[in-house]
């Protein structure tokens, strides 16, 4: 037996041990820098640096240093900086793959400070504004000078003139269906023939009163035929009538429809070249529009960013377990007596330090299993001594207990914000700034089972709008300038429904009234004028086209007629007939009766002899 | 390729017993069928170490064994799924999964499950048949084999001699 123990082998096994325990604490932290740095660039889609991190053996710990995560729409600038991140593990859970941390702090959150090098990874494409922002929001002031009607006319095409060159097509494919259609129809040689043959039948009476029932029999029958060929020939009659008075009907009413276009060009060619004040009066979405589209578009990058961080939800897992990972398997769980989600941060205590001052908060319950901890994650950050803001309330609840009912609720109380010097509309033809403004801003938001539904109320005060002039400003945007100059206190409100990928802003503001009572009577005459040209002009060139529209139709009155007159052709033959059927029917009874008579006659003379 | 055929040969044909060989093997088994940073490897390498087998046979049969471990993935991902999720034995998986002892095993993976049943289920038959092929070879297929005179003559020949001095195989 002693021949197969090898003690030595027990000591190599020790310092094997040791060693690989050794060399694995010894780079430790540069692995968990490494992945940390990794992971993150993946998440975010810009570099994410990591200036040190720092393990504690006992208690278990982790300090992280000098966090940057780039802002991957502005390379040189970092979205996030942290000064430091520290949290300590529960040994034991960790020991059955679970990180619980009971606190974390993180101190000295500073947003988008400058970065000394590009934050930019080459493999992420750089996405482009998408162009609808862009065509929502980039608008030019309408000018108050009268455009050319003339011109206008020429470079446009009428939506009348459109439908008049439909009718006449229209015109012309019936013309040519109904040209052949004709001659298929019964003519008056059809009908003349029909006459023809009733002359001709006559029953040949020979005296003999069997044979003459016959004859009269006979002629009634071929009688009967004819009228049958004449009822079909006026069924053809009756439909081809009824077929034309339709497709006549339907081209009066494209005609019809034609003399009520212009209206519809007019509308169309003054709202593209002289809007007129009503078009104007969302003029809030314009000038708001962006900043709300921009400020929610970050909001819910980086809720999609940080979510599946955050939040397990209820698709990645059932994605995990349709993908089995080769040479990974699947971990499958089991009835725990204490259950402890995977990954559980009971307490996140942040202070951030923003130009302004500073702001502090707390995140509770960071976890990946809100099923298994049976609590939302909740936040709360305030802050009451900045410089640029009286009060500020920013907290949230994301509550994935139930993956199939998430509610997610966010709501932000801004009290006193003083603006300064902030662009309204970086539009060249409206050059709009908010110079210096105090303003309350409550933002309330709900995300429930992907259903977004947010609202935003702003009440700004002491507000100085400047409008920068330059040779490109029209004469309106002079107007609409000069009247918000005198604006001191509006109100901004924004509502935003749909989901996070596909949603629509609403925007409204009491700067319409403003904008719309400045536009005043001057832009309400000039357009007016215009108006009435348009109409006259449109309308005079479509009124030409109707007419020569409405002549080419009354060749189809004719037609009517001659079917018309072939029906009426039709009808009396058969009203011919049934006298000649009727009257063959008479004589037929009358020697019937006859025949019977002279029966009788026969047997009585029988039966006295 | 041809070294690593001359170091199977120079395994069978050293002077380490068969029983050494084959347990050296049928350990490497486990090891390179189940993951590699598992709690039980660590175990099995501790045995390998102390009890007196032959090292060479077990590095030979760890990489033989991971590159067939690496194709039977699947098979051991299906068998884990399949013992894992079996009901009856599910109150046995429960307790061992409130252990943190089996947690750190990862015993309810179902490769670590999968691939670990299937090779302790091997083991003792690997050994056995193992040990069994080895002495037949030795006392049959070796020997025949060096009778053969063409062997004889290769193996005196020069171009052998200068082969052995420089990889030191069959020195």
């Amino acid at each position: 037996m002693k021949n197969w123990i090898r003690w030595p082998g027990f000591l190599a096994f020790l310092l094997f041990t040791v060693a690989f325990t050794g060399i694995f604490y010894f780079f430790a932290e540069t692995l968990l820098k490494a992945a940390i740095e990794h992971t993150g660039t993946e998440m975010v889609g810009a570099k994410v640096e990591l200036g040190r991190a720092d393990l504690t053996v006992s208690p278990l710990g982790v300090e992280l240093h000098n966090l940057q995560v780039t802002n991957p729409e502005e390379p040189m600038v970092n979205a996030v900086q942290i000064g430091r991140i520290k949290l300590q593990m529960h040994t034991l859970e960790l020991l059955r793959l679970k990180v619980i941390v009971d606190e974390m702090s993180v101190e000295k959150v500073r947003l988008n400070t400058k970065r000394t090098t590009s934050g930019k990874i080459a493999e992420k494409p750089v996405e482009e504004p998408s162009s609808d922002t862009n065509e929502l929001f980039d608008f030019s002031m309408p000018s108050v000078e009268m455009p050319d009607v003339k011109d206008i006319l020429v470079k446009e095409t009428l939506e009348s003139e459109q439908m008049v060159e439909e009718a006449q097509i229209n015109i012309d494919k019936s013309k040519q269906k109904w040209d052949k259609k004709i001659p298929e129809l019964p003519d008056k040689a059809t009908f003349d023939a029909y006459a023809e043959k009733l002359k001709s039948i006559t029953p040949v009476k020979t005296g003999n009163k069997l044979k003459d029932l016959e004859a009269l029999s006979n002629a009634v029958d071929e009688l009967k035929t004819i009228k049958k060929n004449i009822q079909s020939d006026l069924g053809q009659l009756t439909s081809a009538g009824k077929e034309l008075h339709e497709d006549v009907s339907l081209m009066k009413n494209n005609i019809k429809a034609i003399s009520q276009s212009p209206s519809k060009d007019i509308a169309r060619l003054m709202q593209k070249y002289f809007p007129s004040s009503s078009g104007l009066s969302n003029i809030s979405r314009l000038l708001f529009g962006e900043t709300v589209t921009h400020w929610s578009g970050v909001a819910m990058d980086w809720y999609e960013k940080l979510a599946p961080v955050l939040l397990k939800t209820a698709t990645s897992e059932q994605s995990e377990e349709v993908q089995v990972p080769r040479h990974k398997g699947v971990d499958i769980k089991f009835m725990e007596h204490n259950p402890l989600p995977d990954f559980l941060i009971k307490s996140t205590r942040i202070s951030l330090e923003l130009e302004s001052g500073n702001m502090n908060g707390e995140i509770k319950d960071i976890t990946s299993d809100q099923q298994i901890l049976g609590r939302p994650l909740t936040f709360l950050f305030d802050a009451d001594k900045m410089d640029n803001i009286s009060k500020l309330k920013f907290s949230g609840n994301f509550n994935h207990i139930k993956p199939d009912d998430s509610i997610d609720t966010v709501n932000l109380d801004l009290t006193g914000y003083k603006v300064s010097h902030f662009t309204v509309s970086r539009s060249q033809s409206f050059p709009l700034s908010l110079d210096s403004a105090i303003a309350d801003i409550v933002l309330s938001g709900e995300l429930k089972q992907g259903s977004l539904n947010a609202s935003l109320a702003s009440q700004v005060k002491s507000a100085n709008f400047v409008m920068s002039s330059d040779k490109k400003t029209s004469k309106l945007t002079k107007i609409i300038g000069d009247a918000l100059k005198n604006v001191k206190t509006f109100n901004v409100k924004a509502d935003l429904q749909g989901t996070i990928k596909d949603h629509y802003i609403n925007i409204s503001s009491n700067l319409d009234n403003v904008v719309k009572k400045a536009m005043g009577e001057q832009f309400k005459q000039k357009a007016q004028a215009f108006e009435n040209e348009l109409k006259d002009k449109i309308e005079k060139k479509t009124k030409g086209l109707t007419a020569k529209l409405e002549s080419q139709l009354e060749k189809f009155n004719g037609i009517q007629q001659n079917i018309n007159s072939k029906k009426k052709n039709a009808e009396e033959n058969i009203k011919s007939i049934e006298t000649k059927i009727d009257a063959f029917k008479n004589e037929k009874g009358q020697a019937a009766k006859n025949k019977i008579k002279d029966k009788l006659k026969d047997k009585l003379k029988v039966m006295f002899r | 390729m041809l070294n690593t055929l001359a170091t199977f040969l120079k395994i069978l044909n050293s002077e380490t017993r068969p029983t050494q060989i084959s347990l050296a093997l049928a350990f490497s088994l486990i090891v390179g069928f189940t993951p590699l940073f598992s709690l039980h490897n660590l175990l099995v390498i501790l045995l390998v170490l102390v009890i007196r087998v032959n090292l060479a046979a077990f590095f030979f049969g760890f990489s033989l064994f991971s590159g067939i471990g690496y194709l039977l993935d699947p098979l051991f991902h299906e068998f884990g799924q399949l013992v894992l999720n079996n009901e009856s034995m599910n109150p046995l998986w429960v307790s061992l999964y409130n252990s943190t002892v089996w947690r750190l095993e990862r015993f309810n993976n179902t490769i670590v499950m999968g691939s670990l049943l299937i090779s302790l289920v091997l083991f003792i038959p690997f050994v056995l048949i193992t040990n069994y092929l080895l002495t037949k070879y030795r006392t049959s297929l070796l020997q025949w084999i060096n009778r053969i005179r063409i062997v004889q003559t290769i193996k005196d020949s020069k171009l052998i001699t200068v082969y052995r001095s420089l990889t030191g195989v069959g020195s």
